[in-house]
């Protein structure tokens, strides 16, 4: 995963830092739809983890 | 990094992604039982309330119902006093009924005798009616005779007032004489005697009466003409006054002597003197001597005529 070795190999490799941007992409939709569970649960029922 | 780290963060990614995928969706198109509840809720309170109110209508429905059902049963008790009265009389009525048609059935058969009988009286009712006209005929001729008659009648009856009405003044012109001729008979010691009439038609007697003929209103029979006759009172001279030529004689009213009568006394066979007579007694009068021959004196013999 250095660039070192995507310019001694053959074959096209991607660099370290897109699987960094990928584990962000994931993380970010993760924490969207958390929010987005948050607001429909206080939005509906009123209380976030409490029972109605 | 090694490729298993790398496929475990592109696996890692997917399958967070996806799985991000699948919650955003079933809770974007999950139900809001919330809501459903509380319309739920609103719905059943709607309900509860339309339950009360249902059933306050229920129990006023019911408690009409009883009293209607009081009343229809009253009503039920009265009807059936009734129809065991209506009974009764139907009863009666059907008892009467038959008495009824008992009697029918003899009216109907007495009914038939009087239709024979009222053919026979029919005949014998045109057989009136004739001589009903017949009659008629005759009263209408009487009527116009009665008329006839009726006035022939008035105008005798007119006639009859006209005479009666003369007859009073005769008998009125009479009785005028008749006083002016005692009094110039009285002076000659006369009266005038009433004669018994010869026929006095109200003094017949009801038995000889005719009854079937009317009496017509007409003047009774008066006693036609006087008689004169003599009183031939007597008595005696009482008492004289030369003096106021006066003389007492020993009758009176009871006698029959009354004012202005003469009396002549005479002595014997010889005349003495005229008295005429000014004041009776009951028992003696007083007179004024007249013509005197001879003065008179007590116990000279009197009397109203001349040698009786």
């Amino acid at each position: 995963m250095s660039p070192n070795g995507q310019t001694q190999g053959k074959n096209i490799k991607a660099p370290d830092n897109i699987y960094t941007v990928v584990l962000a992409v994931a993380t970010c939709a993760v924490v969207a739809v958390a929010v987005f569970v948050v607001f429909m649960c206080y939005k509906q029922y009123g209380t976030i983890f409490k029972m109605p | 990094m090694s490729t298993l780290t790398k496929v475990l963060i592109v696996l890692l990614t997917v399958s967070s992604i996806f799985l991000c995928g699948t919650v955003a969706t079933y809770v974007g198109s999950a139900n809001n039982y919330k809501e459903l509840y509380q319309t739920a809720n609103s719905q059943l309170g709607k309900i509860k309330r339309d339950i009360d109110l249902k059933n306050a209508e229920v129990n006023e429905v019911k408690s009409s119902t009883e009293q209607a059902k009081a009343a229809l049963q009253a009503k039920i008790g009265s009807l059936e006093s009734e129809l065991i009265t209506v009974k009764g009389q139907l009863d009666q009525a059907e008892n009467r009924r038959d008495q009824l048609l008992n009697d029918v059935d003899q009216l109907t058969s007495k009914l038939d005798a009087l239709a024979v009988t009222n053919d026979k009286w029919h005949v014998m009712l045109q057989n009136a009616q004739t001589e009903l006209t017949k009659v008629n005929a005759d009263l209408t001729k009487e009527r116009s005779q009665n008329k006839e008659v009726t006035t022939a009648i008035l105008e005798k009856m007119a006639i009859i007032a006209q005479l009666e009405d003369q007859t009073k003044e005769l008998n009125k012109e009479k009785e005028q004489l008749q006083s002016k001729l005692v009094l110039v008979l009285r002076q000659f010691g006369k009266t005038v005697e009433k004669p018994a009439p010869v026929t006095t038609a109200t003094m017949m007697a009801p038995a000889v009466a005719d009854k079937a003929q009317p009496r017509l209103p007409g003047p009774s029979v008066e006693p036609v003409g006087t008689q004169v006759k003599e009183i031939g009172l007597k008595g005696v001279v009482t008492q004289v006054d030369l003096k106021n030529s006066l003389a007492e004689i020993s009758i009176g009213a009871a006698d029959g002597v009354k004012e202005k009568m003469k009396f002549y006394a005479t002595r014997g066979d010889s005349f003495i003197c005229e008295i005429l007579i000014l004041d009776v007694y009951a028992e003696r009068a007083v007179g004024f001597l007249e013509r005197v021959q001879t003065p008179p004196k007590s116990g000279d013999s009197i009397s109203t005529s001349i040698g009786s």
